[in-house]
């Protein structure tokens, strides 16, 4: 991480996300390691049951080699999520691709999804998105509205993300198939809080009429001019 | 003698079955399931010495299921098999009646060890049970 910016302003509940996705992710890393030990001792128990004189099934021995590459691969693509994650923390101010960010908080929220039995989806969008803002901001900001739709998970169990571009903007629901109840003031407090952070707002909220989705808007830094040296390089 | 049952309990799918498939080589029956309900159902239609159960699981979690398995077979010997019990869902799962807590990865000896000790205490205690039953039918009908 540079200098410049060890120092950055806090954003309000950010600790708290990057404290559960890493506990998350962590968890999950157990798990493939926990897959891969098993993988190799069940090779070991083959190829001991060969010295004992079977023969060794060649073809069983390499399709358990098979599913410890596929887990290594899901282990390192967890590791490369986690990996860009932290590092959306120190990308204040840079472009960033807004998809990419939303594909790694899907990723390493699937395992909340999962221990919910919700089906969490991330709408692939048309164009890409880019913005100079504040990525981590943005990422806390959503998984809040994440956090709320996946509390309220009940008979659909299905939540989508969406991006889009809205005049200029980036636009992003977060839409669950069941309804969410109305936000209560300290979540929107601390939505609105990060979205700001991030150079956007919120525009619309689980209620009466419409209880299934949040819809947050960022702008680009370049276009709002609302990020101060003192945001970024803070104190 | 029949050989020793063990039911495994956990969401991963591709660890169930390689364990699984490990335990059923050193002689084990084994049956499995991915969560709490299929494991209480299991655990309805028929006897087992021992329960590996894992903790974090969607829907009914472990110490639900525990719970729920201990009113099934109230003689049943789990063992948490977790790579996340931490020291308060340890003590509580001890609480509920857990026999053991284990840390995944946890070494197949170790672990084939304990459900070798697993049956013999529910061997003991179904023994034990048994006695009871036929001393208080002795003692009720006045034979």
């Amino acid at each position: 991480m540079r200098d410049s910016h060890r120092f950055r302003r806090t954003v309000p509940g950010g600790e708290a996300l990057f404290g559960r996705l890493v506990a998350g992710s962590t968890h999950e890393l157990t798990n493939v390691l926990n897959i891969i030990g098993e993988l190799a001792g069940l090779q070991d128990d083959i190829l001991r049951d060969a010295a004992a004189g079977d023969a060794p099934d060649s073809g069983r021995l390499a399709e358990l080699a098979g599913r410890i590459h596929s887990q290594t691969d899901r282990g390192q693509e967890l590791l490369r999520q986690l990996n860009r994650f932290a590092h959306s923390v120190d990308r204040t101010g840079e472009a960033y691709d807004v998809c990419d960010m939303l594909e790694c908080l899907v990723a390493l929220t699937e395992r909340f999804a999962r221990l919910t039995r919700t089906q969490l989806e991330l709408r692939p969008p048309l164009e890409e998105m880019t913005l100079v803002g504040d990525p981590f901001a943005m990422l806390v900001a959503v998984s809040a509205c994440l956090d709320a739709a996946l509390g309220a998970s009940d008979a659909a169990r299905r939540i989508r993300l969406l991006a889009e571009r809205a005049s200029g903007a980036v636009r992003i629901t977060v839409e669950s198939g069941d309804p969410i109840p109305t936000a209560p003031p300290e979540l929107l407090e601390a939505i609105d809080a990060a979205v700001g952070r991030g150079c956007g707002r919120i525009v619309q909220t689980p209620s009466s009429t419409d209880p299934h989705r949040f819809v947050l808007e960022l702008s680009d830094v370049r276009s709002a001019d609302v990020m101060t040296t003192e945001d970024t390089h803070a104190p | 003698m029949r050989p020793d049952k063990v039911l495994l309990v956990d969401d991963e799918e591709e660890f169930l079955e390689v364990l699984g498939e490990r335990l059923r080589r050193r002689g084990l029956e084994v049956r499995t399931a991915t969560n709490g309900l299929d494991a209480i159902r299991l655990a309805r239609d028929e006897p087992f010495d021992a329960v590996v159960l894992d903790l974090a699981m969607p829907g009914m979690d472990g110490l639900q299921t525990l719970r729920e398995l201990l009113d099934v077979q109230p003689r049943l010997q789990v063992m948490i098999l977790s790579g996340r019990a931490t020291v308060q869902t340890a003590a509580e799962a001890v609480q509920l009646g857990a026999v053991e807590i284990l840390e995944k990865p946890a070494d197949i000896d170790a672990l084939m060890e304990r459900i070798r000790t697993a049956r013999g205490t529910r061997l003991a205690l179904d023994e034990q049970a048994t006695q009871e039953q036929i001393e208080d039918i002795l003692r009720t009908r006045g034979w």
